[in-house]
């Protein structure tokens, strides 16, 4: 099970814990086929809050497309790839190289590394940073993203973040946090802690912001929120439901579920103003609205038929049309920021699992081993998607790439969390 | 293709660092700048700034480390909890069939006794709680706990009650009575509270 990737595993397992909302990883498969990639420990001093190298490796193996054997089987040990003899490496079978070096700095470290091609004795990638300490971490995400461009030719999705919602049941009453962590559960910050329900967190295109739903009154309001200033305002505080928010792929509109006309229904209001404009009029439950990539239609899940679907319909607000046939359950659409593909919650055999499937129909793929899954949200560059499933009756995270083939577990120590959103990549 | 590949990940990394401005990328070997002095706090010195909103020259770090900043982190805002896993007393409660709004005959009764109370008073606000199980996706199970409210509202109303005096709201699976995972549980939060 855990086979190549045995050094990732070791590493989380050393890292302490600060906070209750701090999420672990466990790799639950592994992955075979993937392309072999050496990531030599960087050379410099020792005993730093990161090992750069590790966050690299970690990364890597966790998008699928990767193999990274473990250090111990290494040949050598270079700094640069002026150090490197390629043909040392050949037999362990690697296909890249990722070397580097520290250098403490006047506030700091200097970083330089380098991705070599074994077979062509090639140098890819040759790149220095000057970075803080406290920012190790994330020059580490932003180096796996480079390499992985480097080697697949699409971009690497790392350096994002990742929303959820975390409930500690507590005697007396819950607590519900709103939390933003780094893209592997790391640094996880709270950005609102509530006694009531907090839901279906959203970001912004531009990542800056999350739309989300709280009950802090009692009932249900749409909020908007910078994550950096923390300023807020409420968006939607109509009668009734006011949930499932969707940023437009321009960032200009939400799409959102109202039920003031009497039942829900799927509206689009711009954030410039106006009043919300309705696409849907239907007696059954209108909800979920996820928008197509080009901005001009939703996807949405309606019990229309006699049980939760996925229809389409456009901004006109032309009739919808359904698109899944498969099952008689398939709701909460997300939609590849990459294009051509959803992931949506699908039930086959009364357990809730995640599919993919084309957005012009065709077949599901079944992805998650299923029960209560839920919540699925893609990776910026299309390549892994997140969801929320229970373990040992504890809600947890868990990451499959888009072909199904490796999947990890984020475990929080306490809290049961859920309705994890994908950030788009930081800039 | 080795220097194209290193220039286009270069323009990535000026976007994102800070105080790259004094550093302009010129080979692939170029000095870098990354970050600042406090963790994930950058500024935009290339493109639209979007972060300009948020202050002074970057975002703001109220919040200590990290760089984010909640609107609240005090004691946790909203009114005290009901607890997870509480259960309402008996005669409050009226509980559903999976997936359905639909009220059992059963229920009439208490529902009906509830509406003459209320309808006797005129002064008097119910609330009615709409909550569902922990199956199926959350925003669709707000939809659902609406319908059950819904559904006992309208038979208040014909049993007397001024819709006026009537509010519901719908806490989907946010709220569970029962925190188990077995059929009993999920029997105990497909339900309507009725609060006073």
């Amino acid at each position: 099970m855990l086979r190549a990737i045995v050094l990732v595993v070791l590493w989380w397992s050393m890292v302490a814990w600060a906070q209750n909302d701090e999420l672990t990883i466990e790799i639950t498969q592994g992955v075979e086929g993937a392309i072999p990639v050496a990531v030599v420990p960087f050379t410099g001093p020792t005993g730093l809050p990161v090992e750069l190298s590790e966050v690299v490796a970690s990364d890597l193996a966790r998008s699928g497309r990767f193999a990274i054997p473990s250090p111990q089987s290494y040949p050598d040990r270079p700094g640069s790839l002026a150090d490197t003899r390629y043909q040392r490496w050949r037999g362990l079978r690697v296909d890249y190289l990722v070397v580097g070096r520290i250098q403490p700095a006047a506030e700091g470290y200097r970083v330089v590394f380098q991705l070599g091609d074994v077979l062509r004795e090639d140098e890819m990638l040759n790149l220095s940073f000057s970075v803080a300490g406290n920012d190790l971490r994330r020059l580490g995400h932003e180096i796996a993203d480079l390499v992985f461009e480097a080697i697949t030719g699409e971009p690497g999705a790392f350096n994002s973040r990742i929303a959820y919602v975390s409930a500690l049941r507590q005697p007396g009453g819950g607590t519900y946090s709103l939390v933003v962590a780094d893209s592997d559960g790391y640094n996880p910050r709270v950005v609102l802690r509530s006694t009531q329900p907090i839901m279906s967190p959203a970001w912004s295109p531009d990542a800056n912001q999350l739309a989300y739903v709280s009950f802090e009154n009692n009932r249900s309001q749409i909020m908007v929120q910078n994550v950096y200033s923390g300023e807020r305002r409420v968006l939607t505080d109509f009668p009734g439901i006011n949930g499932a928010p969707a940023w437009s792929p321009d960032g200009g509109q939400l799409a959102f579920t109202l039920s003031k006309d009497g039942n829900p229904e799927i509206y689009v209001q711009s954030l410039s103003g106006g009043a919300p404009r309705r696409l849907t009029s239907n007696t059954a439950i209108d909800t979920e609205p996820a928008w197509l990539p080009a901005g001009n239609g939703l996807i949405f899940t309606s019990d229309r038929g006699g049980e939760p679907q996925l229809y389409t319909v456009g901004l006109d607000g032309a009739r919808p049309t359904r698109l899944t046939f498969q099952g008689n359950y398939n709701a909460d659409a997300s939609i590849s920021p990459t294009g051509g593909q959803l992931a949506m919650v699908h039930r086959q055999g009364g357990r809730f699992a995640i599919a993919t499937m084309g957005l012009q129909g065709g077949n599901l793929q079944v992805l998650s081993a299923g029960g209560l899954d839920e919540s699925p949200s893609f990776a910026p560059n299309g390549t892994m998607i997140i969801y929320a499933t229970q373990q040992g009756g504890r809600g947890v995270l868990a990451t499959v790439s888009v072909d199904g083939r490796i999947q990890q577990t984020l475990v929080s120590r306490d809290a049961d969390v859920r309705e994890p959103a994908w950030s788009p990549k930081i800039r | 293709m080795k220097p194209i590949l290193a220039t286009a990940s270069l323009t990535v990394l000026v976007l994102l660092g800070a105080g790259c401005a004094q550093n302009p990328p010129a080979a692939a070997s170029a000095e870098v700048p990354f970050g600042t002095r406090n963790a994930d706090v950058y500024t935009y010195e290339y493109g639209s700034a979007p972060a300009a909103q948020a202050g002074s020259g970057g975002y703001s770090t109220s919040a200590g480390a990290g760089g984010y900043a909640a609107s609240d982190l005090g004691a946790p805002i909203g009114a005290p909890g009901s607890g997870f896993g509480a259960l309402p007393s008996e005669g409050q409660v009226i509980y559903f069939e999976f997936d359905s709004a639909e009220i059992r005959a059963d229920a009439r009764p208490l529902i009906r006794s509830h509406a003459e109370a209320v309808a006797a008073s005129t002064g008097v606000m119910v609330l009615l709680e709409g909550h569902a199980d922990e199956r199926g996706t959350r925003e669709y199970n707000i939809g659902l706990g609406e319908q059950r409210g819904d559904a006992v509202r309208r038979l208040m109303i014909a049993s007397g009650v001024s819709p006026e005096q009537i509010q519901v709201v719908s806490y989907g699976e946010e709220r569970p009575a029962a925190l188990g995972p077995d059929e009993r549980s999920m029997a105990l939060n497909r339900r309507v509270e009725i609060v006073y």
